[in-house]
């Protein structure tokens, strides 16, 4: 039968449930897509396509993990609950995270740094859209935009929806406010260094800045200078040397929480974010230090050459 | 983490069919047709192979019941074929609901369906599955599907 296609996630709370308890909760599903199913089809179709299906099924999930995860229970309490009260709930909750996330949006589209990218102007104009075109009452679990923009650090595997895009927005948001803390002028001198077509690839605006930032304050230098000199590598080049796990990973992350201090960033997600990037400096500086070539990582702005 | 669900309470949904057919037999009785237990449990039975088949899946009840009352009253069906045109009208109903991308309801393809068979097709399945519904699917992948129900009652009003 064409409806042993459709699968259902256990929204990643373990839990263990009888055989029983297992098929009543499936049948009351079974009943909650139904109806879910009948108003998407506004009582015209009798059936629909198993991928319909299988989508509508996947929203119901994402909406009833959304209340489990919020309300703090376990698949549990689907045995003796009415399904359909708590899908209201996390229809609820997901009303609430549609209204955060436009404000997040407005928040990101404000703080938005004047540095020319493409991708990162398409991915905040697309996002704009997604409140727009986002169904979250049969199709929660989508994200109906183009996100094309890299962020330093990568939104959680496995979040759907308004969640992702909240968490990308949180994201941006911080990312914007840390870009706008240096000239804009050294921002793009350094990014021209990182890639001559940063205006046109698809590159994340905010980490050369931090990794450079992070360079120069283990020099104990002005963080919002950007430009990390050869001389300056070659200072690095002996501090970093001889490489130790435990002891250069916290000067890494103590020259995080430098910048941090000096840019007056005091937000504890805006400093955890820093301190992860400085910590995914860790494996490139092993990798290159025993090079002597710590170029590829810690830029110096590109200086015209003569005739050119 | 995905695990696989049989979500539907199958046996359920087949006896829930079963007396649904029960029912519509006092209503096509009228017209001198009816349905043997054995024959209700085959068509039943074929209802899921036909969901299957096109990989749709339905709720609640199915379209046997609309198509025997919608068809009963038709100047082709005899007791003889009664069961199998209600199979073919059956397995058409699927495949067109897929084919036309649900543009039409499930009322308004019974009508179309109705009337062809009536008009046009004059009783013949196979008319209405190879060439008046491979127009309708046409339409419908063209994007025509909105004048489709003018336009067809035309042409079909022709034919009676």
């Amino acid at each position: 039968m064409s409806n042993n296609e459709l699968t259902i996630s256990n929204g990643g709370l373990a839990e263990t449930l009888t055989e029983q308890e297992e098929i009543k909760i499936q049948a009351k599903l079974w009943q909650l897509l139904a109806r879910r199913t009948e108003l998407y089809t506004m009582g015209e179709h009798s059936s629909v396509r198993v991928e319909t299906a299988q989508e509508l099924l996947q929203s119901i999930s994402f909406c009833l993990d959304l209340y489990l995860k919020q309300s703090g229970n376990t698949k549990k309490l689907f045995v003796g609950a009415d399904m359909e009260e708590l899908f209201e709930r996390g229809q609820k909750i997901l009303e609430e995270k549609i209204e955060l996330g436009k404000r997040l949006y407005s928040k990101a589209c404000l703080t938005a740094p004047e540095i020319e990218n493409i991708s990162y102007r398409d991915t905040l104009r697309n996002i704009g859209d997604f409140f727009k075109h986002y169904d979250y009452r049969f199709f929660a679990h989508l994200i109906p935009c183009d996100i094309d923009y890299q962020l330093c650090h990568a939104v959680k595997d496995g979040l759907q929806g308004v969640e992702f895009i909240n968490q990308y927005l949180g994201r941006i948001i911080m990312e914007n406010e840390f870009v706008r803390k240096f000239e804009k002028e050294r921002v793009e001198s350094l990014l021209n260094s990182y890639c001559s077509d940063y205006k046109g690839l698809l590159i994340n605006i905010c980490e050369p800045i931090a990794v450079n930032a992070i360079g120069l304050a283990l020099l104990r230098e002005d963080c919002k200078a950007l430009n990390i000199k050869a001389s300056d590598r070659e200072r690095l080049n002996s501090l970093l040397h001889p490489i130790t796990v435990t002891p250069t990973k916290k000067e890494l992350t103590d020259a995080a929480l430098r910048v941090c201090s000096e840019l007056g960033i005091n937000d504890a997600s805006s400093v955890r974010y820093l301190r992860r990037t400085a910590e995914g400096l860790f494996p490139r500086i092993e990798a290159a230090l025993p090079h002597g070539n710590l170029g590829g990582i810690f830029l110096s702005f590109d200086v015209p050459s003569n005739g050119t | 983490m995905e695990q696989d669900f049989s979500l539907e309470p199958v046996r359920i949904q087949m006896l829930k069919e079963t007396q649904e057919l029960r029912d519509a037999n006092e209503f096509s009785t009228k017209y001198g047709l009816s349905l043997s237990e054995n024959q209700i449990q085959t068509l039943v039975q074929r209802r899921f192979d036909a969901l299957k088949d096109v990989g749709r899946i339905e709720f609640g009840e199915g379209i046997l019941k609309k198509l025997i009352y919608a068809f009963s009253d038709s100047t082709y069906i005899y007791q003889i074929n009664f069961e199998g045109t209600i199979l073919e009208l059956q397995d058409a109903f699927y495949y067109f609901k897929n084919e036309t991308d649900d543009s039409l309801s499930d009322d308004e393809l019974i009508e179309y369906m109705k009337k062809t068979f009536e008009g046009k097709a004059q009783g013949s399945i196979e008319f209405l599955i190879s060439t008046s519904l491979e127009e309708l699917r046409r339409d419908a992948r063209h994007g025509f599907i909105d004048d489709v129900a003018d336009d067809k009652s035309d042409d079909m009003d022709e034919g009676v």
